[in-house]
């Protein structure tokens, strides 16, 4: 053909199905490679129409299976001299026509396969190619691997903003998908961008900085050839060459995960030896709490007299000076605030009074007791002393990703890192002052996060915030879940980029899918892994695309081959996590200490206190704090030279 | 296809002064009106080719057999316009086609043997009577000095004149046919066959009935005849003369409870000592292409498929129903908008 392109059938129009300014059907050869997705161009001297094959019939000229029975005598293997000509006719959505004006009913003519110059022009993609594209997946028929790509502009913001992907648990390769559009905008997006990842299930995000396959003379070659982890193929690596993504794992990977109760193992998957040096601790303090007290609190209790009590206590108690009983108080962490709470409740009581500074009597053994029982309900994450450990707000690096690992938290404790997370993001973006200009955050299982029924939560409230206001912040929402149809109908409905992996037919049959043709259900409810659909602001009907498998190892093979650690005794965690600001530390003098103290709480606090200090002699430093509250200091003991941590140092860096 | 009905909308225009009237079609699916020979019980005779005479012969059942080519013929005509005058004319359109069946079983058009022809049909001198000169067009003169001067016989011999150009064309497709192909494959002709084919691999399957060849109870025999079973051979009397063809007729579904003719067709071979000897394996072979059945087509019983595919064919390229229709409409609007 004079436009190069390959003709593989012809429009057909009839009174009873006639073509439409958005759809026409078209017949093909019996050889074509014509399929659910692909993409085709009709052409004629006055109009090019592209578009997408959304259903597919094929019939004779049999008028009913009777004949068919008749004509055979019964016989299924009867075989008759002549067989029916046999049709194989489609139904297409317009994706473009050019000129796009005046609209008119497709016309008949022509048909061809679209090549990669028409997949382009198809998705409109030549409007952002060479300006803001994302590489997404390539889209394929036959031989043809045409590159799809994404408008960061709609990704990204700030035309639009936010990703959805939906898809049944294993098979639906929504953590792939993530992982490989991450690894395409750190490779093609023009700004500087960041990730944060919460891990919410099991080890899925814990293994990012992990090759997919080792390469040759890799430090764990042996491990993954013993583990038969499978390898990123030669297809796989021919897409990312014409995704133009570099095949790595990502490059600058941090990891957060609350400790456990004891204080000083991390609750995380990632415990393996070789790996938990590079988790850091998300431990918060009083401070960190007192603004997010709505999501920690049960709503019945925060009612307004409550609230009223908590609002004096952040403006006037914490970090203030103030008075109870006669007593000063410099509130700095949960300690002190049940000494401040004791005394105020002891002044109250020596002096028969029923009301303290306004604040009834109740109200206060009510905060009292719903504040400091936190400390206690959300040991590992909530420090009771000044120790803190968090994201680096205001720090964080381009193409970074921080993985927050709360997979073994607690719901309400998922709640309230989520909503801290969240919020802190878009409070350093409005200021400007995050360290980057785009955050990405991925939130898995949004079904059970964002539900579309049930009980108004914080967290709902901050991904439904996100998703209708983030765009113009630079806080964009990477969500995914089983069933879109159960997530808030706000969230996915501000998702301008959505992607659908193997789905469940139950899930198809409910009313969101209604759009979708029959066939095309059917090619969602059977996609092999790497395999999508995406709906995207440029094209106007769903595409079809696969992907290459991301080269990251899989959580799963990452535990085959990073097994997590069993707990450490209290002795042996704290002398580990001594041991990542000063890898000489002797595990027998850490035991020591710790035997001689006898106090768990205070060692605990010691070696947080001198991990954040980061002193230049760690032991020492650490050996004074104990004693200090033990009171066993020697009055001859040296002083300690502590770092300057408000230089940016990061205790946790290079660990 | 030609414009012809536009290049006629084009001559009536020429006319100073215009009076077109147009019998529009009241069931417009149809392609063929009627002919006398298929309406009316045409007498015929026969002579005898078997010893055995008319008697119901049981052939052996269906057998896999030597047919590669298919032939049928189509006509569509439309009319009749009156132009200025009470001459009937008739727009024909006739078609015949040769499929071949390859080793995939599949039908494909041979190349070269699918033609067609458009047509007036009237009679020329009598319209010149009245004046009316066509020109531009091409135009069959049915003028027969035998034809009562009536508009209704007019119309009919320009019917039958539209069959005879139908004929003709299969006639010339079979002959190319015949003189192309000299390997063992056969070609099966929908209808009679038209000439004196020789030793040739033909064989023709009419469905009707129209000309009584058998004595009536010869006919008797025929039509209580089984599945699977042929009658004897004759060699077909038409007018008192001998046509160069064997014949006999074949039930190919079975009839008890149904029409007598259900499932009868009459084939033909050419007169050839050979074709005489093959009969039962002609009727075999004729057996076998009952499947796939024919359906929805209601000759369904008589048309074996590949015939009824060659007729979706050329039905698929002739012009439609409705175009034409639509273009003979245009032709009676020529009077009134002068009117107007």
């Amino acid at each position: 053909m004079e436009n190069g392109l390959q003709q593989i059938g012809r429009v057909v129009a009839t009174e009873a199905k006639p073509s439409t300014a958005y759809s026409f059907s078209f017949w093909t050869a019996d050889d074509s490679k014509v399929g659910i997705g692909t993409l085709v161009v009709v052409v004629t001297e006055k109009v090019e129409v592209f578009g997408v094959v959304v259903e597919g019939f094929g019939f004779t000229d049999l008028g009913s299976p009777l004949h068919d029975y008749i004509g055979a005598e019964g016989d299924p293997q009867a075989e008759p001299p002549t067989i029916r000509p046999e049709i194989k006719l489609y139904s297409a959505a317009v994706l473009r026509v050019e000129p796009e004006e005046p609209l008119q009913p497709v016309p008949i003519g022509p048909v061809f396969l679209a090549d990669d110059a028409a997949v382009a022009r198809a998705l409109r993609m030549d409007a952002y190619v060479g300006r803001s594209e994302i590489p997404v997946g390539l889209y394929q028929n036959g031989d043809l691997l045409a590159p799809v790509y994404l408008d960061s502009e709609f990704l990204l913001g700030p035309e639009a903003a936010h990703l959805n992907i939906t898809g049944v648990s294993g098979l639906a390769t929504k953590t792939s998908s993530i992982e490989f559009i991450l690894q395409s905008i750190f490779a093609s997006f023009r700004e500087d961008v960041a990730v944060v990842c919460f891990n919410v299930k099991g080890c899925d995000m814990l293994f990012l900085d992990f090759p997919a396959s080792a390469p040759e003379g890799y430090k764990y070659e042996k491990k993954y050839l013993d583990n038969n982890i499978q390898t990123i193929t030669p297809e796989d690596a021919e897409k990312y060459e014409k995704l133009q993504v570099p095949c790595e794992p990502f490059a600058n990977v941090n990891y957060y995960a609350p400790y456990k109760p004891d204080r000083v193992n991390l609750n995380t998957l990632r415990t393996h030896p070789d790996l938990i040096g590079s988790v850091k601790p998300l431990s918060w303090g009083l401070k960190d709490i007192l603004e997010y007290t709505e999501v920690v609190l049960n709503r019945d209790d925060v009612d307004a007299k409550a609230d009223a009590l908590i609002q004096f206590i952040r403006q006037r108690v914490f970090e203030q000076k103030s008075e109870a009983n006669g007593q000063p108080f410099e509130v700095k962490n949960f300690q002190h605030l049940n000494q401040w709470f004791d005394a105020v409740l002891r002044e109250m009581e020596t002096s028969n009074r029923s009301e303290w500074k306004t604040h009834h009597y109740a109200t206060i053994r009510k905060v009292y007791n719903r504040l400091t029982n936190l400390s206690g309900r959300y040991r590992g994450l909530i420090s009771p002393d000044e120790f803190t450990s968090d994201l680096p707000w205001g720090s964080f690096e381009d193409r970074g990703i921080y993985v927050v690992d709360v997979a073994k938290q607690e719901a309400q404790a998922q709640d309230l890192v989520f909503t801290r997370i969240v919020s802190k993001l878009r409070e350093h973006l409005e200021k400007g002052n995050l360290g980057v200009k785009h955050i990405i955050v991925v939130v898995d299982e949004l079904n059970k996060y964002a539900p579309s029924d049930g009980q108004e939560s914080y967290l709902r409230q901050t991904l439904l915030d996100i998703s209708e206001r983030g765009r113009y912040l630079g806080l964009v929402l990477f969500s995914a879940q089983q069933f879109r149809s159960q997530v808030h109908k706000r969230i996915v409905g501000n998702s301008a980029t959505c992607m659908y992996g193997r789905m469940d037919m139950d899930e198809l049959a409910t009313p969101g899918y209604q759009v979708l043709t029959p066939a095309t259900k059917e090619k969602l409810a059977t996609l092999s892994k790497g395999q999508l659909m995406i709906r995207h602001p440029h094209f106007n009907q769903p595409i079809f695309v696969k992907f290459p498998r991301p080269n990251v190892l899989r959580g799963p093979d990452g535990i085959k081959i990073f097994p997590p650690a069993d707990e450490l005794p209290i002795e042996e965690a704290i002398w580990q996590n001594l041991s990542r600001i000063d890898r000489n530390l002797s595990r027998s003098a850490v035991k020591d200490l710790v035997a001689e103290t006898q106090d768990d709480e205070e060692v605990v606090r010691a070696m947080n206190i001198t991990i954040q200090k980061n002193p230049d002699d760690p032991m020492a430093y650490f050996r004074r704090q104990v004693r200090k509250k033990a009171n066993l200091l020697d009055d001859d003991e040296p002083p300690v030279i502590i770092k300057d941590v408000d230089a940016g140092v990061d205790p946790f860096e290079g660990v | 296809m030609s414009d012809l009905l536009g290049n006629l909308e084009a001559y009536i225009r020429t006319l100073p002064a215009v009076d077109v009237r147009v019998t529009l079609s009241h069931s417009p699916l149809a392609d063929e009106t009627p002919m006398r020979a298929e309406s009316e019980v045409i007498p015929g005779g026969r002579e005898l080719a078997e010893e055995c005479g008319i008697m119901a012969i049981d052939v052996g059942g269906a057998c896999k057999g030597e047919f590669c080519c298919f032939m049928d013929g189509m006509q569509r005509p439309r009319g009749p316009i009156y132009v200025n005058s009470p001459v009937p004319i008739l727009y024909g359109y006739v078609a015949a086609a040769i499929r071949v069946r390859g080793s995939d079983r599949r039908m494909r058009t041979l190349p070269g043997f699918h033609k067609v022809d458009e047509s007036l049909y009237f009679s020329v001198g009598m319209a010149e009577r009245y004046g009316l000169t066509i020109s531009g067009v091409k135009i069959v003169d049915t003028s027969d000095s035998d034809t009562i001067e009536h508009p209704i016989a007019l119309a009919q011999v320009a019917y039958d004149k539209i069959s005879t150009i139908r004929g003709a064309l299969e006639s010339e497709l079979a002959a190319k046919w015949v003189d192309q192909n000299k390997g063992p494959g056969w070609l099966l002709v929908d209808g009679s066959l038209q000439s004196d084919y020789g030793e040739a691999n033909v064989v023709g399957v009419t469905k009707s009935h129209g000309t009584q060849y058998l004595t009536w109870d010869e006919q008797r025999v025929v039509l209580s005849m089984k599945v699977g079973e042929r009658s004897g051979a004759f060699i077909p009397l038409v007018h008192g003369r001998r046509r160069p063809v064997y014949s006999w007729y074949l039930r190919m579904h079975p009839s008890e409870g149904k029409d007598p003719y259900f499932g009868l067709i009459r084939v033909e071979a050419p007169r050839s000592a050979r074709a005489l000897a093959m009969i039962d394996d002609i009727s075999r072979w004729i057996l076998a292409e009952r499947a796939p059945l024919s359906l929805p087509d209601s000759r369904w019983d008589k048309m074996i498929y590949p015939i009824r595919d060659c007729e979706l064919y050329m039905k698929s390229l002739a012009p439609s129903h409705t175009s034409l229709d639509a273009r003979l409409f245009r032709l009676s609007e020529i009077s009134r908008s002068r009117e107007g």
